[in-house]
């Protein structure tokens, strides 16, 4: 916009380069941390790059501590969770996939009316769901533990499933809305004189142009799922339910894991998501600036 | 078309709210709910809650935590999405492209990974220090009962910033060039344009993120559970951990808990409240 | 030198209610009375456990307040310290086991100073009536508790052999498991000596069997640190403490 002088613009890669470095500081430490066995970690406790590397972290937790490798060839015990990797990753998945497809569906189908019908209980609905998303988890979680303790539904990938949904049903719906407002109403007006039912215009015209819209609040709601700790460790106990986060949360009281071990595993769950925001990056941007500012 | 919605609103979001409601003025306890019944026991519990010295320490923790990172949130967001809007620098469009990184971090490891950093003996940080020269002995960074409260913030303020420097950056890209232009033509230098353009435009945007973070700094669990599991002493229990701590550990008092966590809902619905007036009030819809 | 202070009902409590009991104190008597009052033995040893951190000797490692039974063993590892503990020989077989440790074979065991005296705990498995199938729950009791068809008590030997957790089996303990099992990590003889030496957590502490007991180990943990980080003195500590037992009786 401005021509700027040399030394401006030297500050400025300066400024960048310190900012890139911020950025980047937590995923030198995991990676680093990740690759060292404990005695390489205690051995030296000024230097910074590991005198010997390892792929054993790696390999215990992928092989689900069937296979030790060197580092772990003595110890005595691995922590039960460490040996359920495979399952926690489906489980994340299998709820974070749900989470997304459940919040688009009825997202959709309510930032539609309260985009299209201007009635005083769509508005309500908006603010109500405004409102929503304000309830933080902590508030939930107690009323929840003790419903679906009496209802038996502790334990269950569906129970986390809904409590989920529902907790992030209000930001689907804030970061749709605006989007299903821009798409202009002619088209599906032209449709409705031909015959079509709302529901016919809104799932044959009003979808495919809504694309992007969906794609932005998908990837935001799989990822929120994907990151979601207090619903699913106050809801499931038991290691056949437990998702990413709540294994990893396990092992911090784990009085037996190290640092080493600890960061290959959170190496392992915070790859998908850093892909996903690696390639989808303009939908997320769009779709965070959409739910906060919009209405 | 809206009935899943409305359903999973009245059954996930405010049933549980007034259920807690409900519990918070009964005694539930691991015996109650094997029983199956909860006597009624009025305010008992918001008096047990008050009194508790824990409780006015989480609280202030609290207010310390949310104050820090909102604050630097808005300075460092402004700032940054400045920074990232000079796209003549090509260290600008790196920055750019990482920006969003940290919001692909999922908390917990987060704080995790922000504790390997921050351990005394074997940290990754000390190392870098040690490496750089810039230190003789180990920097006990979140250990220390005076410095563990700004320790825990770095962590949360790192990966929740991108959310507000996209903000700003969408709300700076709305700002027409004209008015630079012109203003450059009436002599303006770089810090007056600040003052004068950029900053008034940029107010809707800061007061919107002023309240979203503030209401969610409220409820910080994940980097407190990873790093200092609210130590070292009462240094950095914070509410949501006071009230996780009082429900899930023993004796498991959920009566206690519904009502330490009622009163943290709301003061964040005061919170929301102010939101809606001030985002919404206009809207169209 | 690293003191095994982390959060938690056995960590940082235990390591005050040994060295308590090491001087001849107790917290609570068979009464359920409090020892914490002004010149007890619990207030002394906490006052001379304080200054040994960073406002008095400072020859305490502050990674102490963060640290469990094994992850001491591990930080000890790194070889910074001359002390840790006192936690019997747990973490032994992590600090002296050449695989593991930077330090191994150097990590000598100490029994208590004075008479010796120490305390421990034993788990013991047991059974709910409510249980949906007896005879399986009895089976599995048999087998984590007690003899094996064979005639051995599997469990409390995998456990010594692997974890090198102690059984309260007289004869598991004197046997070769622990003999010879046990040499390449430390002194048998001397360990068990200190396990001659200890007593029942209850003869020092005989709130345990109250359901208080554990809200009111959540604020001494907290005190506790409160004291040793220099924010508070010893004497407001277990004055807070002895508040707290009134407190803690409330919350449950």
């Amino acid at each position: 916009m401005f021509k700027l002088s040399l030394p401006n613009r030297l500050a400025l890669h300066v400024a960048n380069l310190a900012v890139i470095a911020v950025i980047l500081l937590p995923l030198a430490a995991v990676i680093i941390g990740s690759i060292q066995s404990e005695k390489s970690l205690q051995a030296d406790t000024r230097r910074l790059l590991p005198p010997e590397v390892t792929g054993d972290n790696f390999l215990v937790i992928l092989t689900q501590g069937e296979q030790r490798g060197r580092i772990f060839d003595q110890a005595t015990y691995l922590p039960d969770n460490i040996k359920k990797f495979y399952r926690a990753f489906a489980n994340s998945l299998i709820v974070a996939s749900s989470v997304t497809f459940l919040t688009l569906l009825f997202g959709a189908l309510s930032a539609y009316t309260i985009a299209r019908l201007r009635y005083r209980w769509t508005l309500f609905l908006l603010q109500a769901n405004i409102v929503s998303r304000f309830v933080p988890a902590i508030v939930l979680m107690i009323p929840l533990y003790i419903v679906m303790r009496s209802l038996g539904q502790l334990n269950s990938l569906s129970g986390v499933i809904l409590a989920e949904t529902g907790f992030l049903l209000p930001y689907a719906i804030l970061i749709l809305a605006p989007y299903f407002d821009a798409i202009p109403s002619e088209l599906e007006e032209a449709a409705r004189i031909d015959g079509c039912s709302r529901l016919r215009a809104f799932v044959h015209i009003v979808l495919p142009l809504a694309t992007p819209a969906l794609a932005a609040c998908g990837v935001i709601m799989f990822i929120v799922s994907w990151h979601e700790l207090l619903i699913p460790l106050i809801l499931n106990a038991r290691p056949e339910f437990m998702t990413l986060p709540v294994v990893i949360a396990s092992l911090v009281g784990d009085v037996f894991v190290f640092f080493n071990l600890m960061m290959a595993i959170c190496l392992l769950a915070l790859l998908p998501t850093v892909v996903l925001v690696a390639l989808l990056q303009k939908y997320i941007v769009e779709g965070l600036a959409a739910g906060a500012v919009k209405g | 078309m809206n009935l899943p919605t409305l359903v999973f609103l009245g059954a996930v979001l405010a049933y549980p709210v007034i259920y807690a409601g409900y519990l918070s003025v009964h005694k539930v306890g691991l015996a109650q709910l094997r029983r199956g019944e909860f006597p009624f026991s009025g305010w008992e519990n918001y008096g047990r809650v008050l009194e508790d010295p824990l409780f006015w320490m989480a609280m202030k923790n609290t207010l310390v935590f949310t104050a820090i990172t909102v604050i630097s949130e808005i300075v460092l967001a402004v700032a940054i999405a400045l920074l990232i809007n000079q796209t003549s620098i090509w260290t600008s469009r790196v920055t750019r492209f990482l920006i969003l990184l940290p919001y692909a971090i999922p908390p917990i490891c987060n704080g995790l990974i922000w504790s390997f950093l921050y351990s005394f003996q074997l940290g990754f940080l000390n190392r870098i220090l040690f490496s750089l020269g810039l230190i003789h002995d180990p920097v006990n960074w979140a250990g220390n009962p005076d410095t563990a409260l700004y320790a825990v913030t770095v962590p949360y303020i790192w990966r929740t910033l991108p959310f507000a420097i996209i903000l700003v950056h969408a709300a700076l890209q709305g700002i027409p060039r004209e008015l630079y232009e012109q203003a450059a033509i009436d002599g303006a230098n770089a810090w007056h344009r600040f003052r004068q353009i950029t900053l008034p435009m940029l107010q809707q945007i800061i007061a919107i993120i002023l309240i979203l973070r503030t209401a969610f700094a409220f409820a910080v669990f994940e980097e407190i559970l990873a790093i200092t599991q609210g130590g070292p002493g009462d240094a950095t229990w914070v509410a949501a951990w006071y009230s996780y701590k009082i429900t899930f550990s023993p004796p498991n008092n959920f009566g206690m808990g519904a009502a330490s966590a009622f009163i943290l809902a709301l003061m964040i619905a005061a919170i929301a409240l102010v939101y809606l007036r001030a985002v919404y009030r206009r809207v169209q819809l | 030198m690293l003191w095994v202070a982390g959060v938690g009902l056995e960590q940082l409590p235990g390591t005050w209610y040994q060295m308590t009991w090491n001087r001849g104190g107790v917290f609570f008597d068979k009464q359920g009375n409090h020892m914490l009052g002004a010149g007890s033995v619990a207030r002394e040893t906490l006052k001379w456990w304080a200054n040994t951190f960073e406002k008095g000797l400072d020859i305490a490692d502050p990674e102490s307040l963060k640290v469990q039974f094994t992850s001491s063993a591990k930080a000890f590892g790194a070889g910074k310290n001359l002390y840790r503990g006192p936690n019997h020989h747990y973490g032994l077989n992590i600090a002296n086991d050449p695989a593991q440790s930077p330090i191994a074979g150097k990590v000598k065991v100490m029994g208590s100073p004075g008479d010796g005296k120490t305390i421990a705990d034993a788990h013991v498995y047991f059974l709910c009536t409510a249980n949906r199938n007896k005879e399986w729950a009895w089976k599995l009791l048999q087998y984590l508790g007690g003899k094996t068809k064979d005639g051995n008590y599997t469990q409390a030997i995998s456990l010594a052999k692997d974890a090198m957790l102690g059984s309260g089996y007289q004869s598991v303990m004197n046997s070769d498991v622990i003999k010879t099992g046990w040499a390449p990590w430390g002194d048998v003889p001397e360990i068990l000596k200190i396990w001659d030496k200890s007593a029942y957590i209850a003869e020092v502490c005989s709130s345990i069997y109250q359901p208080w007991h554990f809200p009111w180990t959540d604020q001494l943990n907290i005190e506790v640190q409160k004291c040793l980080t220099g924010q508070i003195t010893p004497d407001v500590c277990c004055d807070n403490l002895i508040k707290g037992i009134a407190d803690a009786k409330r919350k449950v």
